[in-house]
């Protein structure tokens, strides 16, 4: 607990620690503590960062991915222009999607889901980008990442029926019984939709 | 400490602090509840799927004095189908945040729950699903004690055979016959078959009526007027509203691709 014995500016600086997502005011405390106990070169290096980070950081004017350049790397990059783009709600989802290297296209990020409670809606996203993408660049498939939440599986549907009638191939990532899971632990909700998306074998 | 158990419908979930989510329920047994769900976030397997809106669940809550958490919540009925019709999910949407604004915390509405269970249920499978919501959101006011009654005009005692138009108005809890509904007044106006319509679905028991079916453009109508009451009476916009209006309105199922703002960076 933070009390009068702090001196105001370790008060303030837990104050804004614990505003950050997944700090509580333990936490804050600690990394309080720590600062201050830290080499300067250690807190200078992260204060530059950060100011760096809000400075040259802005999302990539094609696909809303982070880049410090004019394009991201992927969207610089000839090679990944394969025809197919890989639609995801966050920047951190494509990440994820990016350090498995399962896929090779390009990326366009909603930065966002269809979310009617935080009146969200499709003009909040970046769907119009999207579509504009499709009619400027040579696309074969539309591959819908989004999570397999009620909100991602809702944007997912928006923007399949949005392209129903477009040219390109619209599809959708399977979802099921994670690989070293057990059939016997699943939920409901996962095992309708494993059974939903079964396939031959052979 | 004690542990209690309840069916409830997931109204809506948010992150809590460094691990935990606040849920918020309306439950059979206790109405409107609000309960800390510890370590959600960090676990996933002890809560998979379990606070999803729209979804059934079987609670079990950790009660001590004001403070509520959840034990165990098990996933009953996820509603599946309303997740793959944008619009139907839109509509669920105003379901839950009608149900989140009107009703008090801590305070069983039976009646309210068989409502909203049921509606959820038919809104995945009804072929309209504005019929369903309006049905829905007028049943509720009654429920909740804020609709006038519907039996007679509130000035000259007419029933509803002896006059061919109504006008419902819930600014003012007056439901009157054509002659008397003034009309500047704002409010909904009904035909008089509508109106028997609104009269029987309202005697029929809460798990009966939906297979009431409201004349063209008098489920939209009676959808708006509700939902601009409820943001007036409880000076608070309804978000999903929001969404709600923008599928409504055909966005979807069009394949434009307007030629526009692709290269201009985002702010
Ligand atoms: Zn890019
Ligand atoms: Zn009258």
């Amino acid at each position: 607990m933070v009390t009068k014995a702090h001196p105001p500016v370790l008060r303030e600086l837990v104050r804004r620690l614990s505003k950050l997502p997944g700090i509580g005011e333990k936490s804050a405390t600690r990394l309080a503590m720590f600062f201050l106990k830290a080499p300067e070169e250690v807190v200078e290096g992260l204060v530059e960062n950060l100011v760096r980070l809000k400075r040259d950081i802005r999302t990539c004017p094609v696909c809303f991915h982070f880049t410090d350049g004019a394009l991201c790397s992927i969207c610089a990059d000839p090679s990944r222009k394969t025809g197919e783009i890989c639609v995801v709600e966050t920047s951190a989802d494509l990440l994820a999607i990016e350090e498995s290297g399962a896929f090779k296209g390009r990326y366009h990020v909603l930065q966002g889901a269809l979310a009617p409670l935080d009146g969200i809606g499709p003009d909040d996203l970046r769907i119009p980008e999207l579509l504009s993408r499709l009619e400027q660049e040579d696309v074969r498939e539309v591959i819908l990442a989004t999570n397999p939440t009620g909100e991602g599986e809702a944007t997912a549907h928006y923007l399949a029926k949005l392209l129903e009638k477009s040219p390109v191939r619209v599809t959708r990532i399977a979802s099921g019984i994670p690989m070293g899971g057990d059939v016997k632990y699943a939920d409901k909700v996962t095992l309708e939709r494993a059974l939903q998306g079964r396939r031959s074998v052979l | 400490m004690t542990v209690v158990e309840s069916e409830a419908v997931v109204l809506c979930a948010c992150d809590y602090g460094e691990s935990d989510r606040i849920v918020t329920f309306f439950s059979l047994e206790w109405g409107l509840v609000r309960a800390m769900a510890k370590g959600a976030r960090r676990s996933r397997k002890r809560f998979v799927h379990a606070f999803e809106p729209n979804s059934v669940v079987q609670l079990g809550l950790g009660r001590r004095r004001t403070l509520s958490w959840v034990e165990s919540c098990r996933l009953v009925e996820g509603h599946l189908a309303l997740r793959t019709d944008p619009l139907r999910w839109a509509y669920a949407g105003l379901l839950l945040e009608t149900t989140l604004r009107l009703n008090p915390e801590n305070m069983p509405s039976p009646p309210f729950y068989t409502l909203l269970r049921g509606a959820l249920e038919r809104l995945g499978t009804d072929r309209d699903p504005a019929n369903v919501a309006a049905l829905f959101l007028v049943r509720a006011l009654r429920i909740l004690g804020t609709l006038p009654s519907l039996e007679r005009c509130v000035q000259c005692g007419a029933t509803i055979e002896e006059a061919s138009f109504w006008k419902l108005s819930l600014e003012t809890g007056r439901f009157s016959c054509g002659a008397h509904g003034a009309a500047a007044e704002e409010g909904i106006a009904l035909d008089k078959g509508s109106a028997a319509l609104f009269q029987s679905m309202l005697r029929a028991p809460v798990e009966k009526i939906w297979r009431f079916r409201l004349r063209k453009g008098v489920a939209a109508d009676v959808i708006h007027a509700v939902c601009t009451w409820v943001e007036h009476h409880t000076a608070q916009r309804l978000k999903s509203r929001r969404l709600l209006d923008r599928m409504a309105n055909g966005s979807e199922g069009g394949t434009r691709f307007p030629r526009s703002s692709a290269l201009i960076p985002s702010p």
